[in-house]
């Protein structure tokens, strides 16, 4: 049943600064249970269209739909389903990351029985619990930006919204991150990712979509896009052609 | 432009490039400039004032030489605190340092700069204050006390290699997480002994004389050539300025082997062994922000230091609430308020404006206003603690005093918050000193919102009506503040 219900709908989605129109009348449907690589130029609207998702940012215009939750209408209700992962890791240095975690379970209401094994099993999982009483003020990017992943996890979203999550990240962590990203849609999640990183979301997404200029101009599976055109077009050829046109 | 001035990677250039940096960046700038013009009128006015009083007297008056030396001793430790703090800076801000370190220029060159820059930064007030009277003095005759300027830059250049030393010799002994708490403390004590020196005329008057008239009596020489050299004196001056030019190129010399010490890259230091500390699972939403604020404030030595020194500029008005030196309840309920508003402004200020992390709090699902009640309530904690530990000493003597104070101490906290929250724009903890430099109205307003709160405190005490005109004014300012509030902005 849940299934049959998209993770995100969005519809005519607009949103203009001091006159710039960042976003303009966007329609996008992201299924359940999938991986969306949300693709664009630098100022397309990818960051502005995932927070006015996030409720972040006010729409002037269009309806936003998360798993069915008017997420405009009872914002709280959306919030709840939702994780958000920007590319600049939303910490505070001054806490332990097992403070942090439990300040997010707090915020998010998880309860205790629930988030501490999780907390532990999320730190483990991503090689950080030997530093679990440590200040984050001496932590690197890469680690930085794990302990991110790990309070957006820790209550355990239905959607989960990354913008560029592999920034500044050494192989080691990039490849922990795109396996957590795996394995939560395995487990019945859905995550939506802006990257510039072509190869990745080449591999790791079922649907793209690429914006330009704040509206949708492609969107399909990577067969589906690459269809017409010569074998072994990549995502990048694809990319250049839409978001050039 | 500045090639201009020096050529690319001298000295000179290197410290123009400083300043230009420095000076950038800052809204306001016409705002800042008049209320500079407006400050540096007052030592101009009181320098002519005293320099025309002094016109007739000794160009050496061997007499004030023990009341000159303790003014720059006083100086000196002034100095040496304002020189810490930025030497602290030195080493923490090294994003810009690095670029000019992989440039082709000596790093002791780059590093002297840095270290002009800190000198000038800590003798440029003392400057201010003392040159008009020096100037002055010598259109009025006095040619040699052209020499006093240079004695401060002296002391300053004096002070910032001491600072330096102790940061180095405490970071070495400590390590840097225990070298701030020791600055923190100092800082606390500083703002206490200030304090204390502050009430000395009121609260024991004949200790105060007789601490004046000690210091005021020459000492030995050498101890007293640097009061020699403020008059001009040649060999006194000579061995000032030798003094400091030796200890301006040994604190160099410090700083760069200090500044090649510290990790350029945090992870790669040493981790400190973690304390292990029982993490609360399953707090409240309220409950989480509430204690994550207090965590976050708790946690910053450098940040309690400063919320220190700047109550300790609330000295001058506690001075006038006491100004015949009677100590009544009435009278500490009025500054229990007054200091109650002033801390809640500097910990709201730093709760709603200074948020590390604001996307995180917007995005979770909290009802409206649990993340701003959770805030104001860690804000004001700490104020109405202390509020608390001065009702319970005024409590004996009049539970009036106290059933006024509490209530009245809220409300100062809560309106200064108010203030804050309705026109501070969102900014980093780390522009906590600098964040009223953008204005000047809101430093000036909050003065005259906590003082009319402590006015209608005491009046209210005493049973006057002119209580209702004392809140008149603090309501008034906020229906004017919250009506020309910015409108929030995406």
């Amino acid at each position: 049943m849940h299934a049959l219900i998209p993770a995100l709908q969005i519809h005519g989605l607009a949103k203009a600064f001091d006159g710039f129109q960042a976003v303009g009348g966007l329609d996008l449907v992201v299924p359940a249970g999938q991986i969306y690589a949300l693709l664009g130029p630098n100022g397309a609207g990818k960051t502005t269209t995932l927070r006015m998702v996030t409720g972040l940012a006010r729409p002037d215009a269009g309806e936003i739909s998360v798993f069915g939750v008017d997420a405009l209408a009872d914002p709280i209700a959306a919030k709840r389903l939702i994780a958000w992962l920007p590319d600049e890791p939303l910490l505070y240095d001054k806490l332990t990351p097992l403070e942090y975690l439990a300040f997010i379970a707090g915020l998010w209401g998880v309860p205790p029985a629930d988030a501490e094994p999780r907390a532990e099993a999320l730190l483990n999982r991503l090689m950080l619990w030997d530093k679990r009483d440590i200040r984050c003020e001496g932590f690197s990017r890469g680690m930085k930006q794990k302990l991110a992943l790990a309070g957006a996890l820790i209550h355990e979203p239905r959607l989960l919204i990354l913008d560029e999550p592999l920034t500044g990240l050494d192989a080691a962590a990039a490849r922990s991150v795109k396996d957590i990203l795996l394995e939560q849609v395995a487990a019945g999640g859905t995550v939506i990712l802006t990257t510039h990183i072509l190869e990745v979301a080449e591999r790791i997404a079922q649907r793209i979509g690429i914006i330009r200029a704040g509206r949708l101009v492609a969107e399909g599976s990577m067969a589906e896009l690459s269809a017409g055109r010569a074998e072994g077009t990549t995502l990048e050829q694809l990319f250049l052609e839409f978001a050039a046109a | 432009m500045m090639a201009a001035v020096a050529p690319p990677g001298s000295l000179p250039w290197l410290v123009a490039h400083d300043v230009r940096v420095k000076a950038r960046g800052r809204q306001g700038r016409w705002g800042r400039i008049i209320a500079i013009v407006l400050l540096a009128a007052l030592p101009v006015l009181g320098g002519a004032a005293m320099a025309w009083r002094v016109r007739g007297g000794a160009d050496f008056p061997v007499a004030a030489l023990g009341a000159v030396g303790a003014v720059l001793l006083g100086m000196l430790l002034v100095m040496i605190s304002s020189a810490y703090a930025h030497v602290l800076r030195l080493g923490r801000d090294r994003g810009e340092l690095e670029l000019l370190l992989t440039a082709p220029v000596p790093v002791a060159r780059v590093v002297a700069a840095r270290i002009a820059g800190v000198q000038a930064v800590v003798a440029l007030p003392f400057l201010l204050l003392t040159g008009p009277f020096f100037l002055f003095s010598a259109l009025l005759g006095h040619i040699g006390w052209l020499a006093g300027p240079l004695v401060v830059l002296a002391n300053a250049m004096v002070a910032t290699a001491l600072a330096l030393s102790i940061a180095t010799l405490l970071d070495a002994l400590l390590g840097p997480a225990r070298a701030k708490l020791v600055a923190q403390a100092a800082g606390v004590c500083l703002a206490g002994g200030v304090f204390m020196l502050g009430q000395a005329p009121n609260f024991a008057p004949k200790w105060f004389d007789a601490q004046l008239a000690f210091f005021s009596q020459r000492p030995p020489a050498p101890l007293d050539w640097p009061a020699q050299a403020v008059f001009g004196q040649p060999l006194p001056l000579l061995a000032v300025l030798a003094l400091a030019m030796a200890a301006a190129h040994a604190s160099a010399l410090l700083a760069a082997g200090h500044l090649e010490a510290a990790p350029a890259d945090p992870t790669a230091a040493p981790a400190a062994a973690p304390r292990r500390r029982p993490v609360r699972f399953g707090a409240s939403a309220f409950a989480a922000l509430f204690g994550k604020e207090l965590r976050l404030l708790g946690r910053d030595p450098e940040l309690i230091s400063q919320i220190g020194q700047q109550l300790v500029f609330m000295v001058p008005i506690l001075a006038l609430i006491f100004t015949d030196g009677q100590v009544t309840p009435q009278r500490l309920a009025a500054a229990g308020v007054f200091l109650a508003g002033a801390l809640s402004s500097s910990l709201a200020w730093l709760v709603l404006c200074a948020e590390e992390a604001p996307d995180l709090i917007a995005a979770a699902p909290l009802r409206p206003g649990v993340a701003l009640r959770a805030k104001l309530a860690a804000a004001l904690t700490p104020p109405l603690l202390m509020v608390g530990a001065l009702a319970l000493l005024v409590l004996p003597k009049s539970p009036l005093a106290v059933a006024v104070m509490l209530p009245m101490a809220l409300v100062a906290g809560l309106a200064s918050a108010a203030m804050q929250a309705w026109t501070q724009p969102p900014a980093r903890r780390s522009a906590f000193r600098k964040r009223y430099r953008s204005s000047l109205l809101m430093a000036v307003g909050e003065f005259v919102l906590l003082g009319s709160l402590a006015a209608a405190t005491r009046l209210v005490l005493a049973g006057s009506w002119w209580t209702l005109a004392a809140l008149a004014v603090p309501a008034l300012m906020l229906a004017g503040v919250w009506w020309f509030r910015p409108k929030p902005a995406e």
